[in-house]
């Protein structure tokens, strides 16, 4: 048998089984790859600034990209149509634009959805109010951030662990007086922090009364006593991530601007959490698939004791366990995906299950990839390690998608409620 | 001049950024053979023409049929074209049509031309990315009696016609030409843009309609390898000879001159 040129598990066609993507899926994730080739890896050393750690060059080359991909309709897919959206429902179409996307940079992935995040509770319950306003704004023409505020400074975890403490441990307070909700508190961590036009804030209107007290709150940006830190420095995504403080000062929003009455809101946090999770792990492979081809490609022309490198046996075998981990995430998480979108049959999409299979595959796909990214790290020596190689900006981006969305144990411990009742940690 | 009736020839080729060794010559049958792993593409110029065309409807409206002859299409290499903003998708699919020429792929698009029936402008790449021979668009305007415009870069419609930028030895010339004509696009045109979401949600619902070559009145001995006029009379890989001599001397004034008397001798200065 002929050993084929081209390596055929590149192709979006052939990456994605049909048994969960459909037939427009692979048409996305065939434009999306395009789109990355041309677009992104010729520039993505840009987004951080390049070697002279612009900022400015970062925050051109994000808007550039970012406008391109709203101009092709990706910021609008996910909103309704009566507001221009495209009202794109598939959790495994977000999925695989997520991986495919992430292959060149997983901000710019992260930024698509936490625009969608940023009104995701007012589309679920149909807050028109807020919508109106807001969704136009969008589906248009312009690159826009939106934000959901969960992670406060006292621990993410906890408020994300919505089976365990049931909203006990959010301190942001919402009060309702008159028609307006009065908001006071802060959050740490969420982002984009800033430059997004809409802050949907977990907020509690009492502890004590748990799930019953949870409430989310929409708060337009120019709110009179809504106020940011700078950004936090972070390991990776240094200039295109803005995540830091948001402080709530007696903030004033209508009453309407409850995009949703309480009680019913912790499992709304929840089926955020579960979504979230299995695209989170979709972000970790498209980077993950990113270094297993640098990897591959370098190791062909470099060559050492008069043989390409790639075809020691040792190097081989390492290559292919790689690769191994990759389709092992990829069909991982499509499958999650998949019954995620269809609670008719593989139960309520917050289910114990759910939240299990959910966690279970962002851990996963998350570990092998930050273990796949070293792996091509050390497959091509020092080079592997400069920044010219790409290599390193992935994995500096990459550790964060393991702990986001309520961190590696608390993941790991939903994983284990699947198994058998297991309350407390 | 509202909604222009345009047709896109487009050919599906093996990916000509695939590794040069990855295609290889069967000399004993004339033939390339290639892995079956290189992916198909459009013609990156067919690529060219569709975007002249797509860029006509923007600015004033029309519809655009892309047409393709071949066998084993790939549906969704083709169906692009549907997804940046083709209106209808015609196959000429079948297996004789393989190993046809220039003159035959020509004689069957312009039947399948004929057989749409309106048409304003019919659009090609200058040249198939793949032997190259640019000829099946003027073959088109030749068999269907109409004017022809070759290696445009810019097209535009200005009362009924056509204003064409066509690329010269040193700049360009603008012509104009009237409907209906072919207009064969170059690579200064511009990139085939982005499908865009829209688009690709649209095409996933449409399908092709295909052709047979009895469906355009083709005659068996019209089509594929038994229409050919032009005989392959040999497909070979040139060899290439490359000799490398380090030319020395003590010093390098002593190595220039060596050299200088070197090519005095090889008779090239
Ligand atoms: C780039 C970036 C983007 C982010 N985006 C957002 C955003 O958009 N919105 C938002 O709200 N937040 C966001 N976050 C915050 C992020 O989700 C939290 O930081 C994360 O959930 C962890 O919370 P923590 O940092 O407070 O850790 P802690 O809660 O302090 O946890 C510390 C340790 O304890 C373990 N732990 C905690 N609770 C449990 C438990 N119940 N069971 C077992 N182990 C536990 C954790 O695994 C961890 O090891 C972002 C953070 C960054 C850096």
């Amino acid at each position: 048998m002929e050993y084929p040129s081209s390596v055929n598990l590149r192709d979006p066609v052939q990456k994605y089984s049909k048994a969960f993507a459909t037939e427009e899926d692979l048409a996305i994730a065939e434009a999306v790859h395009k789109f990355v080739d041309k677009e992104i890896m010729p520039r993505r050393l840009d987004l951080d600034g390049g070697f002279h750690r612009d900022r400015n060059l970062a925050e051109k080359t994000l808007y550039e990209i970012r406008k391109k991909l709203v101009d092709l309709g990706w910021q609008r897919a996910w909103f309704p149509k009566e507001y221009g959206g495209l009202e794109m429902d598939s959790s495994v179409t977000y999925a695989i634009f997520t991986e495919e996307l992430s292959r060149g940079d997983p901000d710019v992935a992260e930024l698509f959805g936490t625009a969608v995040w940023g009104l995701q509770a007012a589309m679920l319950v149909n807050n028109e109010t807020v919508l109106k306003r807001f969704a136009p704004i969008f589906c248009g023409n312009e690159v826009c951030d939106g934000c959901f505020a969960m992670t406060e400074p006292a621990g993410g975890c906890n408020v994300e662990d919505v089976y365990c403490q049931h909203g006990r441990t959010i301190q942001t307070r919402a009060e309702l007086k008159g028609d307006e909700w009065v908001i006071n508190g802060q959050k740490l961590w969420p982002g984009p922090i800033i430059d997004s036009i809409i802050y949907s804030t977990a907020c509690t209107i009492d502890p004590e009364k748990g799930d019953d007290g949870i409430v989310i709150i929409d708060v337009p940006k120019d709110t009179p006593g809504l106020s940011f830190s700078k950004p936090e420095e972070l390991m990776g995504r240094v200039c295109t991530a803005k995540n830091g403080s948001i402080f709530y000062d007696n903030v004033r929003v209508p009453r309407e601007y409850c995009s949703g009455a309480p009680g019913g809101q912790g499992a709304w946090v929840l089926k955020q959490m579960v979504s979230s999770r299995f695209d989170s792990a979709a972000q970790a492979v498209g980077p993950a698939q990113a270094c297993l081809e640098i990897a591959t490609d370098y190791l062909k022309d470099r060559y050492i004791v008069g043989k390409p490198v790639r075809d020691r046996s040792l190097i081989a075998a390492t290559i292919g366990e790689m690769a191994m981990k990759i389709q092992a995430a990829r069909s991982y998480y499509l499958n999650v995906a998949y019954m995620f979108d269809h609670p008719e049959i593989y139960g309520d999409s917050i289910s114990l299950q759910q939240v299990a299979r959910a966690s279970a595959c962002k851990n996963f796909a998350t570990e092998v990839a930050e273990w796949i990214c070293r792996q091509a790290m050390g497959l091509m020596g020092s080079y592997g390690y400069s920044t010219g190689a790409h290599v390193e900006k992935y994995l500096r981006d990459l550790p964060i998608i393991r702990i986001w969305m309520g961190g590696v144990h608390g993941a790991m411990l939903d994983v284990a409620r699947g198994e058998y009742p297991f309350e407390s940690w | 001049m509202p909604d222009v009736k345009m047709v896109v020839c487009c050919k599906q080729v093996p990916d000509p950024e695939a590794p040069p060794t990855a295609f290889k010559i069967d000399p004993t049958v004339n033939k390339v053979t290639l892995p079956r792993d290189i992916k198909p593409v459009i013609g990156q110029y067919d690529e060219f023409a569709l975007e002249a065309a797509l860029r006509i409807k923007d600015k004033v409206g029309g519809k655009i049929t892309v047409l393709s002859l071949g066998n084993n299409i790939a549906r969704d290499v083709i169906k692009k074209t549907l997804a940046v903003g083709g209106d209808e998708l015609i196959l000429l699919e079948d297996e004789s049509f393989e190993e046809g020429d220039s003159w035959s792929t020509a004689y069957a698009l312009a039947m399948a031309i004929k057989k749409i029936g309106e048409y304003d402008l019919i659009f090609c790449g200058r040249q198939s990315s793949d032997w190259d021979a640019g000829q099946v668009g003027l073959g088109i305007a030749e068999i269907l009696s109409i004017p022809a415009l070759t290696l445009a870069r810019k097209v535009e419609i200005i009362d009924g016609k056509a204003k064409v930028e066509q690329v010269i030895s040193d700049g360009y010339q603008v012509t104009e030409i009237g409907f209906p004509s072919v207009i064969t696009v170059t690579s200064e045109l511009g990139n085939l843009r982005y499908a865009a979401l829209k688009g690709i949600m649209a095409a996933a619902k449409k399908q092709p309609v295909v052709w047979k070559p009895a469906d355009i009145g083709l005659e068996p001995s019209q089509v594929g390898i038994a229409g050919r006029r032009v005989k392959l009379a040999k497909l070979f890989q040139p060899a290439k000879d490359a000799k490398c001599e380090i030319v020395e001397g003590e010093s390098p004034a002593e190595a220039g001159a060596n050299l200088a008397v070197k090519l005095r001798e090889a008779k090239i200065i």
